[in-house]
């Protein structure tokens, strides 16, 4: 595989690098910055019940 | 009016320590190998409690002198959320003990310890929902809550040291800071702290929000 890989062109390959770990970073990162999205979505809804309350 | 930046910077230091914790050089250890890498993740676990819990056990002083009962509700998110982070760690730590030490749950003072210290706190709710009358819960609660966060501190900072144990920095074992003093580590391990403690201020407020809005019957 990695052999194959080292005749063709030389591409941008950062994710095939050290075992792949890369990818596994990329989906933390993903899985990361999908809950945080989530808390400041939850931020704002409780924002908005509090300014109904306020009224 | 609320503020935003410290959530932004949150995510900024979560992102940071997750990507950079993940692939950035580490020393080579015997045993441990990659799992060094858990200083960033699974410690901050038990900081973040205990930071949870100092502030939650504060709080419970404050309502003690000032007896306002939104003092009180502020204790008991921050110890709810405290908690939560606390058994985070415990699981966290079990993997992790798996595959170093050979055993989930070895025979070690800070595990039993720690153990011991979340089922101080488990007391905590079982306490507050078992009282019905607002203001003797809070005033019970409060009271004990001091008890528990000094539990906390004998039972995971003061009896380990006292005994061998296997985590750095008790017993017989090496302090932390021989991890600590590589520079490898601590370039993600203090940016992973206050990113972990963040997290934790921030999911207690939005419990606090909630619990607010709650008990003035907004939802």
């Amino acid at each position: 595989m990695e052999e194959v890989k080292n005749q063709g062109p030389k591409m941008a390959d950062m994710l095939y690098q050290n075992g792949k770990i890369y990818v596994v970073v990329g989906v933390l990162v993903i899985i990361l910055v999908g809950i945080l999205g989530y808390l400041f979505f939850l931020d704002r809804k409780i924002g908005k019940i509090e300014k109904q309350k306020n009224k | 009016m609320r503020k935003i930046w410290w959530k932004i910077l949150c995510s900024a230091l979560l992102i940071y320590t997750v990507a950079y914790g993940m692939i950035s050089d580490v020393p080579a250890l015997h045993t441990l190998h990659e799992t060094i890498r858990n200083l960033f993740y699974h410690v901050p676990m038990w900081f973040t409690m205990i930071f949870l819990l100092l502030i939650s056990m504060i709080y419970s002083i404050i309502f003690l002198k000032k007896k306002d009962l939104k003092y009180d509700l502020y204790a008991s998110a921050l110890a709810h959320v405290g908690c939560f982070f606390g058994v985070l760690g415990f699981v966290t730590g079990m993997l992790w003990g798996q595959y170093t030490w050979g055993s989930p749950l070895p025979q070690d003072p800070k595990i039993i310890g720690a153990a011991i210290a979340i089922l101080i706190y488990f007391a905590y709710f079982i306490l507050r929902s078992s009282v019905n009358d607002e203001e003797k819960k809070a005033h019970l609660s409060g009271a004990f809550n001091i008890f528990a966060f000094i539990m906390l501190l004998i039972f995971t900072g003061v009896y380990p040291r006292m005994v061998d144990s296997l985590h750095p920095g008790n017993g017989g074992n090496p302090g932390f800071n021989n991890y600590d003093r590589d520079a490898r580590l601590s370039a993600v391990f203090y940016v992973a702290i206050p990113a972990w403690i963040l997290l934790g201020l921030w999911i207690s407020e939005l419990k606090i929000r909630i619990d607010l809005l709650k008990k003035d019957n907004s939802i």
